[in-house]
């Protein structure tokens, strides 16, 4: 029977470490992704505002626009966070439901 | 075996009192996202002309934005999509409404201002649609 037992936590910790695993990747993908277009568009219009096509007041506002896109990416983040966990959780008492009904 | 099944029994148990749960799937939210993006990005291609001329289909769409607020808000387990739509239709946020409040204050809008603004509109929008189609089909 503890066999069972040991088998249950297992196959739990699996679940749980694949789960963080996997949103670090895709997190740290994400990041760097808008990092990189982030970057790429700072470039861009400080090259617009030395030639004159934007100006001073233009810039600002568009890197508050960014940071407005940035928090909407966390939001993302963080919603999805929460559903890969109900989705860990859920498969968990999956995993338990399994184990009890062949133990008893 | 009594203690194997009540040990699963509090690990189940555990499991169920820490319970996560978010608000699933919905294909009308989702379209809703995916309109309002493709007419915001289209909105905001006539923002180069006087505001004046486009006030009434500005007003209608920021009534959409904010019946997409109001619906995602009546969805227990969905806090980060009401955030995200609170963002975008909050002047402060510089997201669609910031966009109007900025055409409307400045009569029109510089194209290239226009150009610059138009992906992150859209990745935005994006981060929406996003969220929406990884919530779960229940």
């Amino acid at each position: 029977m503890n066999d069972i037992i040991e088998s249950v936590l297992d196959e739990l910790k699996t679940m749980a470490v694949t789960m963080a695993k996997d949103e670090a990747k895709a997190f740290s993908a994400d990041a760097k992704d808008f990092l990189e277009r982030a970057k790429d568009d700072v470039a861009k219009w400080t090259k617009q505002l030395k030639n004159g096509e934007i100006t001073k007041e233009d810039f600002r506002d568009l890197l508050e626009m960014k940071k407005s896109v940035a928090e909407m990416q966390a939001l993302k983040q963080k919603g999805i966070a929460k559903i890969r966990l109900e989705q860990l959780q859920n498969q968990m008492l999956d995993a338990v439901t399994s184990a009890v009904l062949k133990a008893i | 075996m009594k203690k194997a099944v009540g040990l699963l029994a509090v690990v189940y148990s555990l499991l169920i009192t820490g319970c996560i749960s978010t608000a699933p799937f919905d294909q009308q939210a989702y379209q809703t996202a995916v309109d309002l993006k493709v007419d915001s990005l289209a909105m905001m291609d006539q923002a180069s002309g006087p505001y004046t001329n486009h006030t009434a289909e500005a007003d209608a769409l920021m009534l959409r934005v904010h019946k997409a607020y109001e619906y995602a808000k009546g969805k227990p387990g969905n806090d980060e999509t009401v955030a995200q739509w609170a963002k975008m239709m909050d002047p402060k946020d510089k997201l669609m409404a910031g966009f109007i409040a900025d055409w409307e204050a400045k009569g029109q809008i510089k194209k290239s201002m226009i150009d610059n603004k138009k992906p992150m509109m859209a990745e935005a929008y994006d981060t929406i649609i996003d969220l929406e189609s990884a919530k779960l089909k229940k």
